[in-house]
């Protein structure tokens, strides 16, 4: 059985954010949900400094809290892993945010679609928010859309570098699989026991 | 640690930092609070033969807390859909757990609004599955904090053990009230039962912070924030200070005296530092930073205690 997963190296992520803009551009997703994004991590004083870029979405945990604490079924996983929002079913409570150990929820309040980014919808913004149903909560879907078609992610074959990697963390062979094995990948909050299907690498 | 070392990131998707929830605040305490409160006064009520303040209770979780999740709900047209998911959500267990209180609840009391037609035996079948259902309301809200692990400080099974003792505190202080305006007979017994709830309440919060060194950075920080940072007045002043010293001192008063007034304002104390302990563990609640933080880089954002 698939379990599609993904690798972020971190040796290899430069911090430019066309990950957060592709997922945006793919997606069409409304102000201030960042499905896909990347944090800047700043280690040490002046003058030893170090800064990380970590990039983040949601890990699709194969013990997702969030499915488990949603009342209404709207929250549910696929056979493959993938962890969705029906945006018919969901009533808003927003438990599951509050369950996410990693922010990677959102909640789209009603009036937020009634402007476009800059005031006025645009053209772009009346096709994509079709997808959105005010009052409920958004997610990373790893771009199932794609997915299901034979194709990687947005954010995945738009980063420059190379530092998300995509594929089958069920198949040994797979390049997340042996990049987790070679290089020590460690998943995200693993003391939460979720068990994400998102590792990093570094 | 100490509160000047939790960096808390706010509404700021691009740092890393611990983030506060944002989205669990007064609407949700008042809904879990009118629960609790409500419940318990069925319970406390129905224990004691109080058909009046049973029938209170049942209001009070009928509408208050009916309204107060419609209110917060983003689709509540929807809220239907909430009994699906029974056998993993404490939300669903709660939520039809009330539906069962109230319905039984009515029936229950049909008898002492003079629908003598109802069988005795009904009505007491009934007003048993009602206490049971009111059992579940009165600690569901606990589950729910304890299912979400997203937020460490109320991963423990501290939370559901707070809510039922709150809720039979609130019970048993409205029960009083009930008593005291009807005229109805006094228990002195339930004085008493105050005066241990309170007490124990008051252990059950101190667990809550002092078992937060032996667990994780998350809660160590929440629980920083709650006895010296920003929820400190709220939570130390009001939900301990004047819910739980003051009750106890007015309901001292209340027993020596036989003063009615004072078991008035002891109320008020009560119910505002119920309300008070579960929205400052609400407002404190947070998630961890993604990755181990790094120590604050001075002068870079990182602003101590604070949410931005
Ligand atoms: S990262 Fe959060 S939203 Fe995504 S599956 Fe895990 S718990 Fe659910
Ligand atoms: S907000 Fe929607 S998806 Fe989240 S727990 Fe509630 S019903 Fe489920």
């Amino acid at each position: 059985m698939t379990r599609w997963g993904m690798v972020i190296d971190l040796a290899r992520c430069i911090g430019c954010n066309a990950c957060t803009v592709a997922c945006k551009t793919e997606n069409g997703t409304p102000p201030d949900h960042y499905w896909a994004r990347v944090y800047t991590e700043e280690r040490g004083t002046f003058p030893d400094t170090k800064v990380t870029y970590v990039p983040a979405l949601c890990n699709h945990c194969e013990d997702a809290p969030c499915v488990t604490v949603c009342p209404t079924g709207a929250s549910h996983q696929r056979a493959d892993g993938i962890v969705l929002v029906d945006r018919d079913k969901c009533i808003g409570c927003r438990a599951c945010m509050v369950a996410c150990p990693y922010g990677n929820r959102f909640f789209l309040r009603k009036r937020d679609l009634k402007t476009g980014y800059y005031g006025e919808r645009t053209a772009y913004e009346d096709a994509k928010w079709k997808w959105f149903v005010g009052g409920t909560v958004t997610k990373c879907t790893f771009c199932v859309h794609r997915v299901d078609k034979g194709l990687e992610p947005a954010c995945v074959v738009t980063c420059p570098t190379e530092a998300r990697i995509f594929g089958d963390l069920a198949d040994p062979e797979s390049r997340p699989s042996v990049l987790i094995r070679k290089r020590n990948g460690k998943q995200p909050l693993a003391e939460m026991g979720t068990n994400p299907s998102v590792y990093y690498v570094e | 640690m100490s509160a000047t070392n939790v960096v808390v990131i706010g509404r700021s998707q691009f740092t890393m930092g611990y983030r506060h929830q944002q989205e669990w605040s007064w609407l949700i305490t008042t809904a879990f609070f009118l629960g609790n409160v409500g419940a318990g006064l069925f319970l406390v009520s129905y224990a004691t033969g109080l058909s009046l303040g049973a029938g209170i209770g049942l209001l009070i979780v009928g509408v208050g807390k009916s309204a107060a999740h419609l209110l917060y709900l983003g689709r509540p047209e929807r809220f239907l859909r909430v009994i699906v998911r029974w056998r993993t959500s404490w939300i669903s267990r709660g939520l039809i757990a009330m539906g069962l209180l109230l319905v039984c609840g009515v029936v229950y009391l049909a008898r002492y609004l003079g629908a003598s037609f109802v069988p005795h035996d009904v009505t007491v079948a009934f007003g048993v599955a009602a206490v049971i259902a009111a059992v579940v309301v009165m600690v569901y809200d606990g589950f729910v904090l304890k299912a979400s692990r997203g937020t460490p400080l109320w991963n423990t099974y501290l939370m559901p053990v707070l809510a039922l003792f709150y809720a039979l505190l609130g019970g048993t202080t409205l029960t009083l009230v009930v008593q005291a305006g009807s005229g109805a007979t006094t228990h002195a017994q339930l004085e008493w039962l105050e005066i241990a709830l309170l007490a124990l309440n008051g252990v059950l919060v101190g667990l809550v912070i002092v078992t937060a060194q032996a667990r994780q950075a998350a809660v160590q920080a929440a629980v920083a924030l709650l006895t010296r940072g920003p929820m400190t007045r709220v939570f130390l002043g009001v939900a301990v200070g004047l819910g739980i010293g003051g009750t106890l001192a007015l309901v001292g008063v209340s027993i020596a005296t036989g003063s009615v007034a004072a078991l008035a304002v002891a109320a008020v104390t009560d119910l505002c530092g119920h309300f008070f302990v579960f929205f400052s563990l609400l407002r404190v609640g947070l998630h961890p930073p993604l990755r181990p933080l790094p120590q604050p880089v001075a002068g870079h954002g990182a602003q101590a205690g604070v949410s931005r």
